[in-house]
């Protein structure tokens, strides 16, 4: 198995970075009915190469719908997407040579070996990446040989994952790539995304698995009964949703020591510590805080799950 | 490139084919085998067959069933191997695009930068190679035949009706590839498909019988496929020309819906 070095070091894009380049995705009042039935309807939002879009929402929400009309699996009812700077209606579909497409739900051709798929897919593609594929393989520990119809379902997702990526491509569209993985090659998984995104691709990541998304992604898309109801930064979110703080200090504070402090929304008191609900910026609580003579600060980080539930049902877990 | 998926769908469509070639080449085995008991006994064969009732023997244009010709065109050209070729290109017709679709493969295939219209086309050509590869053991095997049994029926003719059972393979697969296209379901294709040609097989049998099924035979294919007497009359082009026109028609209208709808996954 090839060894990777660790990604803990790799650095994000800076935003500055990505807002001067151009979209690698760029999706404009995408709109999709099926029949008259909505599957999305006015969803816009940009990926930027070097950058790891999450792509989240409920079941039924619209996330597999944009991601099958931007690889040209569907037809566009209204709108505009592009890849590459390249309309995704085009017929000849060559911009999809440097686009990697992960199906949320995955079939392969089962009287092949695993080589013997990937190399089809290569001479498809027109690319010459059999030998990468293989390497892939080896370090995702799925052999080669093996003949598709005997795999087990999480070593199908593997040959799907290779086949996304083998080609090194310049946009990703990986629709629940972890399904099925085992947690060491989820986490290999990770760092070839991390690699991928290191080498200026741009990926749109869908997952259940918000702890991974929140891993890998600096933005978030959250999609809702087909329309997109939340786009931004992940840390932006988490500024904007009530988050705990708790003081502790070196005596018994005073009940209305926060009181009327900006942003804070709820206080409660435990005997020489003190936990605000705040929402927005930190600074004046913690402005207060220090007024008050506070001893230790501890921060309650929002998660991924609670930004994903206050934007879709408007109840974050507790 | 798109080499390698014509090489796939012919590799996909190996043993079925053999099935169906080991399939004509016993039928054709069988009833050549059969024909020196006819040949010699003609004149009971003879009087048995003119005691057929005149309907019976229109439909199924029997003339002289105890010589060669004959013989060969009522046991195998009349009715058996055309329907074989009806059920042949029912079949690979409908699974150019709804096979993968419904296999759910097709979103992988399909997100490839191929254009939809190279992927239709390629696999139509694979079935088309199929068809032909089941025409030409049809020919070899009845030349073979010939040859033991001593036959005097020249090979060309033997190559018409070769040609004749491929347009009828032909009409059938055309109907299938725009049904199961315009659809995405592989059953619907095969239904509509043998539906239809069976139909006009019909509508061509009662032709003799029926003055608006003639009147309107012109514009039957059963009627440009079968409508000859292949081991008997020279080849007949015009035929082949009408069989490709309706393959166009059907091709283009596969290819355009295919081109505006989505793809099934």
């Amino acid at each position: 198995m090839t060894k990777v070095p660790a990604f803990a070091t790799c650095d994000l894009p800076t935003l500055p970075t990505m807002l001067t380049s151009k979209p690698a995705i760029s999706v404009h009042g995408l709109t999709k009915y099926y029949g008259s039935r909505l599957g999305v309807e006015d969803v816009s939002f940009d990926v930027h190469p070097g950058q790891v879009m999450g792509f989240l929402g409920p079941n039924g929400s619209g996330k597999t719908t944009v991601m099958r009309l931007l690889v040209g699996l569907l037809r566009i009812t209204r709108g505009e997407a592009r890849l590459l700077g390249e309309d995704v209606s085009d017929p000849k579909g060559k911009v999809r040579r440097r686009v990697g497409y992960l199906p949320g739900t995955l079939s392969l051709y089962e009287n092949l070996t695993v080589e013997q798929y990937l190399s089809l897919l290569a001479d498809l593609r027109g690319s010459d990446c059999i030998t990468d594929a293989l390497s892939m393989c080896d370090r995702l520990q799925l052999s080669a040989t093996s003949p598709i119809k005997g795999l087990s379902k999480g070593n199908k997702q593997k040959v799907g994952v290779v086949q996304a990526f083998m080609h090194s491509p310049s946009v990703l569209i990986l629709d629940e790539p972890t399904a099925g993985l085992d947690p060491i090659v989820q986490r290999e998984f990770e760092e070839i995304v991390r690699e991928r995104r290191q080498s200026g691709a741009a990926i749109l990541l869908s997952s259940h698995v918000l702890s991974e998304v929140e891993q890998l992604a600096s933005d978030v898309v959250i999609l809702d009964h087909g329309r997109l109801v939340v786009q931004d930064r992940i840390e932006v979110l988490k500024s904007r949703i009530e988050r705990r703080i708790r003081f502790d200090f070196p005596f018994v504070p005073a009940t209305e020591a926060f009181a009327g402090c900006p942003g804070v929304v709820h206080v409660e008191h435990a005997d020489r510590s003190i936990t605000c609900t705040i929402v927005g910026s930190e600074n004046r609580v913690l402005e207060r805080a220090s007024h008050v003579g506070v001893e230790s600060v501890r921060t309650f980080e929002p998660s991924l799950d609670e930004i994903f539930l206050t934007a879709t049902s408007g109840e974050p877990h507790d | 490139m798109i080499d390698r998926l014509l090489l796939k769908s012919l590799r996909d469509r190996r043993r079925g084919l053999i099935g169906w070639i080991t399939g004509i080449v016993g039928l054709v085995i069988v009833q050549m085998a059969v024909y020196p008991t006819v040949r010699d006994s003609a004149s009971d064969w003879g009087q048995a067959t003119e005691s057929f009732p005149e309907v019976m023997k229109d439909m199924f244009r029997i003339t002289d069933y105890t010589s060669e010709t004959g013989y060969l065109t009522t046991e195998l050209l009349s009715f058996m191997v055309p329907f074989i070729f009806m059920g042949l290109g029912a079949s690979w017709g409908s699974r150019l695009v709804a096979e993968d679709e419904e296999a759910r493969t097709a979103d992988i295939l399909f997100a490839l930068p191929l254009s939809r219209t190279s992927i239709l086309l390629t696999r139509a050509a694979t079935g088309i190679l199929a068809l032909l590869v089941s025409a030409l053991t049809f020919v070899v095997s009845l030349v073979i035949g010939a040859r033991i049994l001593d036959m005097s029926i020249p090979n060309g003719h033997f190559a018409n009706a070769g040609l004749m059972v491929f347009e009828v393979g032909l009409v059938a697969f055309g109907v299938a590839m725009a049904i199961s296209t315009i659809t995405g379901h592989r059953g619907v294709g095969i239904g509509v498909s043998m539906g239809f040609t069976i139909a006009l097989f019909i509508i061509y049998s009662l032709a003799p019988l029926v003055d608006l099924f003639n009147a309107v035979g012109a514009w039957n294919p059963m009627q440009w496929t079968l409508g000859s007497d292949p081991l008997v009359e020279g080849l007949h082009i015009d035929t082949l020309v009408y069989v490709m026109l309706w393959l166009a028609v059907c091709t283009v209208a596969s290819m355009k819906r295919l081109d505006r709808r989505d793809i099934a996954g």
